[in-house]
């Protein structure tokens, strides 16, 4: 008798908490709007996880979807890099080429990784995963997921709802950090922009070289650099349109698709329910703070030495995270409430690429350095 | 380097963790200025 009610008795409070928590993720995906394609999926997926007996997920022997996606797209990582192709060819780094300069806000933008790393260590985390947890500060999901799954799979649920939760929380997070950091003269400072033409070799050149550079510096940080730029020179040649606009759309949407139900999948109450799991959600929160807070601070030692007529706005700094285009957006709308006419929106697009750039050279950073220093 | 990775190697994790954001934080850095410098020459050889 017991058996035919087994779907009764086999779940507990902490089922129905997490119930809750897949609940409230997809009711921020459809009611706010807060990347609707990665957290409905995870939500789903995390319901769908603790339901009794957990038929979705099965066991090693008997595997349901959920385990063989996650053995087959997440333990080989590659969803993450199927989204950097898709990721890449929906990049257009022109705004970059334009003003070069913009590239250094994407590595001071990456502050807030290292800077939660230390955090995470302060607060009792081992360092492989201090710096899974300090990667959601690329504010880059497919990296945070790669970096989680070789440090600290265990947290690949929290930190990657973390990681998505916080870029469609960009608009909240940033103005205040922005507006604590800068004066109102700062914040309405103009900047000069001129239009020209980006050479057809440069942007077919740039992601070749680009990923051979990142192969010297870094090898680890190929598979990340060279899908990214893989995708990217798809767009680029300007012969492949059709494989270009597949890798946007149809591998975009359906790889996205199956990624945030399969982390929704790693998020049984055991796995998600601990201390650890409210600390690595405050910690990326702080990481995109401290990310702000480097771009913006980096921005205004710059402007030390620069010539008057080009000096940048310190809110460009912000954008070098690589929440895009949220960032520049944002920035942008900043600039125009203190002061009318003020368009920056072009510097801020190509720091928000660098910001792209920055965030999986970091990775790839702590992905080289970790095992070094851990052994 | 070598000797610096060493030492940061027997350091506790706390060490490791600031060496992790120094050479972390300079990788990023020299990178992206390499990557600065590949703009630079490319528009320079495509403007020949």
């Amino acid at each position: 008798m017991s058996e035919i009610f087994a779907g009764f008795t086999a779940v507990g409070y902490r089922e129905f908490i997490m119930y809750a928590v897949g609940g409230l993720l997809i009711w921020l995906a459809v009611k706010k709007e807060y990347e609707p394609m990665l957290l409905l999926p995870i939500g789903f997926g995390a319901i769908l996880t603790n339901l009794p007996l957990s038929f979705a997920v099965g066991t090693p022997a008997e595997p349901g979807f959920l385990r063989i996606l996650l053995d087959a797209g997440i333990m080989t990582e590659l969803f993450p890099i199927l989204i950097f192709i898709a990721v890449g060819a929906m990049i257009d780094f022109g705004p970059l080429f334009k003003n070069p300069l913009m590239i250094f806000f994407g590595a001071a933008a990456q502050l807030g990784i290292f800077a939660t790393v230390l955090l995470a260590v302060a607060l009792g985390f081992d360092l492989k995963a201090a710096a899974a947890i300090g990667i959601i500060g690329a504010a880059d999901g497919p990296t945070s997921i790669y970096v989680a799954k070789r440090f600290a799979v265990q947290y690949l649920g929290p930190i990657s709802v973390a990681a998505y939760s916080y870029m469609s929380l960009v608009p909240i997070i940033q103005p205040p950090v922005i507006r604590l950091l800068t004066t109102k003269n700062e914040r309405a400072m103009r900047m000069e922009y001129r239009e020209a033409p980006v050479p057809r070799v440069l942007k077919i050149l740039f992601p070749i070289l680009v990923t051979m550079i990142s192969g010297f510096v870094a090898p680890i940080s190929v598979p990340l650099v060279g899908s990214l730029m893989f995708g990217n020179l798809i767009r680029e040649s300007g012969v492949l349109e059709r494989l270009s606009q597949t890798a946007q759309n149809e591998l975009a949407y359906l790889v996205t698709l199956l990624l945030g139900i399969t982390i929704g999948s790693t998020m049984s109450a055991g796995a998600f329910l601990r201390r650890e799991t409210l600390l690595i959600l405050g910690m990326g929160l702080l990481a995109f703070v401290f990310d702000t807070a480097g771009g913006v601070l980096f921005a205004k030692l710059i402007n030390l030495f620069l010539p008057r007529e080009r000096k940048v706005n310190p809110m460009i700094g912000a954008c070098g995270i690589s929440a895009f285009p949220m960032s520049a957006r944002v920035i942008q709308r900043m600039a125009q409430e203190e002061e009318r006419g003020n368009i920056i929106l072009m510097q801020a697009v190509g720091a928000n690429v660098a910001g792209q750039l920055g965030s999986i050279v970091a990775g790839g950073m702590v992905l080289a350095l970790v095992p070094l220093l851990a052994r | 380097m070598e000797a610096w990775l060493e030492s940061l190697r027997s350091a506790g994790t706390l060490g490791k963790a600031a060496g992790l954001a120094v050479f972390g934080m300079a990788g990023v850095f020299i990178t992206l200025f390499l990557f600065y410098l590949l703009i630079a020459f490319l528009e320079r050889l495509s403007k020949k």
